[in-house]
């Protein structure tokens, strides 16, 4: 299994519904991301757009949270910003974005690492807690680990605010999801653990490590959470056809200030 | 009978590009043959490599044109918004026959990346609530944070393969989820 684990990579993904484009979630989230699984994943390039060539540095704090930040035009709060930070030896990919436009709409943190740092018998654990340091550095609604190695994929486009695509070897549910499939509901699911994070939500493991057997050698162990949770709740049937049932999400920080009207 | 001029407008096109695709080949054969004699590539060379590229580019566009059903598009966008430049103009904007609502731009790269003006292209998507669609050639490949916008968004990408454009989105969007 290690062998084969090699050529993984595990993704980590958040979604909230705050607004994240500011300078206290900006410095935070450097803070963070230096420091997280004890500093191993700590960025060496960074950038606002591919490809991520700007060295980093705690002296690159300022110009980044400046690009973090910035609204345009200039005045209107409106912001689309993205930044992306990467590194090598332990290989690392971050996605960060930044969204208050139109409508609104969920901000995220995505992060990609190699697995192989993780077979360690300490790694579902570390695991966990970069997951944990996510969700509450973002005040997460949702997230997710996937494991490259599942034998459950499911491919389908957009966010949480239109479906949860499948369930993973990690789910974090935030209070919109406690009160949509009911808290003690998920504490009975037929999972390995659920592990309170707490002021924040449950984190539904499903087995006791991301490349347990249940997980890579069978979808069955996810498919029947997907089951036990509501089906309807996830993509699996004639999803985008037939919608998905979705919690009620509070979208005011994502929506700007004075919203302009946008025609073709 | 305007199946029959549509289908005779989509063979033209496609000759066109399949030609200027054929000049890009011969560049790069040109360019390999510089590389192996050590020899820098002359002026003529140079203004011949960037005007096959770019009407390889614009036989692209004129193919997606008539798959979209719109013609090129005027209008600006993200004036005073967008990343480095005073606006953006899509090569596609409004209502396609074929898709609906879209905001489309027409690609003839080896490889995407989630640079300046495809993120700028995903804001003014989001800004008009209309789709993305990509219109890329055979060859292009996609950055993984492209990949994972374009998963985020809804976005779609049309190839040119064989001739035919080919939805091949969720075939992209797998390899997101695969450690090959």
């Amino acid at each position: 299994m290690k062998a084969k684990a090699k050529k993984h990579f595990i993704n980590i993904q958040v979604w909230t519904t705050h607004f994240l484009g500011t300078a206290e979630r900006g410095q935070a989230l450097l803070t963070l991301l230096e420091s997280i699984d004890g500093g191993r994943w700590a960025p060496e390039r960074w950038n606002t757009i591919e490809p991520i060539r700007k060295p980093y540095s705690r002296d690159s704090a300022g110009e980044i949270i400046k690009c973090w930040i910035e609204d345009r035009p200039p005045g209107s709060g409106e912001v689309y910003n993205d930044l992306m930070f990467r590194r090598t030896k332990p290989r690392a990919l971050i996605l960060v974005h930044a969204l208050r436009l139109g409508t609104g709409g969920l901000n995220s943190i995505w992060m990609e690492l190699e697995a192989q740092s993780f077979l360690t018998g300490d790694g579902s654990d570390r695991l966990k807690a970069i997951l944990q340091g996510f969700v509450s550095w973002s005040d997460g609604v949702y997230g997710s680990v996937y494991y490259s190695g599942q034998a459950h994929k499911r491919t389908v486009q957009m966010t949480p605010l239109q479906r949860l695509d499948q369930a993973y070897w990690l789910n974090f549910f935030g209070q919109p999801y406690l009160d949509m499939f009911g808290r003690e509901r998920i504490l009975r699911a037929p999972c390995h653990a659920v592990v309170e994070i707490p002021g924040h939500g449950l984190v539904l493991q499903a087995a006791p490590r991301f490349d347990s057997p249940e997980i890579t050698e069978s979808d069955k162990l996810l498919i029947a959470l997907e089951e036990y949770l509501g089906p309807d709740a996830f993509a699996g049937r004639g999803y985008p056809k037939v919608p998905c049932r979705v919690p009620s999400f509070d979208l005011w920080e994502t929506i700007p200030p004075s919203p302009r009207v946008y025609s073709q | 009978m305007a199946q029959t001029q549509l289908a005779r407008e989509t063979s033209e096109l496609e000759k066109e590009y399949d030609a200027a695709r054929g000049l890009n080949k011969i560049w790069v054969g040109i360019k390999l043959a510089f590389k192996a004699n050590e020899l820098l590539p002359t002026p003529f060379a140079l203004s011949y490599e960037g005007a096959a590229l770019a009407h390889a580019g614009d036989a692209l566009e004129g193919s997606a044109e008539v798959l979209t059903g719109l013609g090129r598009n005027s209008t600006k966008v993200l004036e005073g918004v967008a990343e480095g430049v005073a606006f953006r103009r899509p090569d596609f904007l409004g209502f396609s026959p074929t898709f609906g609502n879209i905001l489309g731009e027409a690609k003839d790269a080896a490889k995407l990346a989630l640079r300046g003006q495809l993120r700028d292209a995903f804001r003014a998507a989001k800004e008009l609530n209309s789709t993305l669609y990509l219109f890329v050639a055979e060859e292009t490949q996609f950055s993984r944070p492209l990949l994972q916008r374009i998963q985020d968004t809804g976005a779609r990408v049309y190839r040119y393969v064989g001739n035919e454009w080919k939805d091949v989105t969720d075939e992209l969007l797998k390899k997101l989820r695969s450690s090959e």
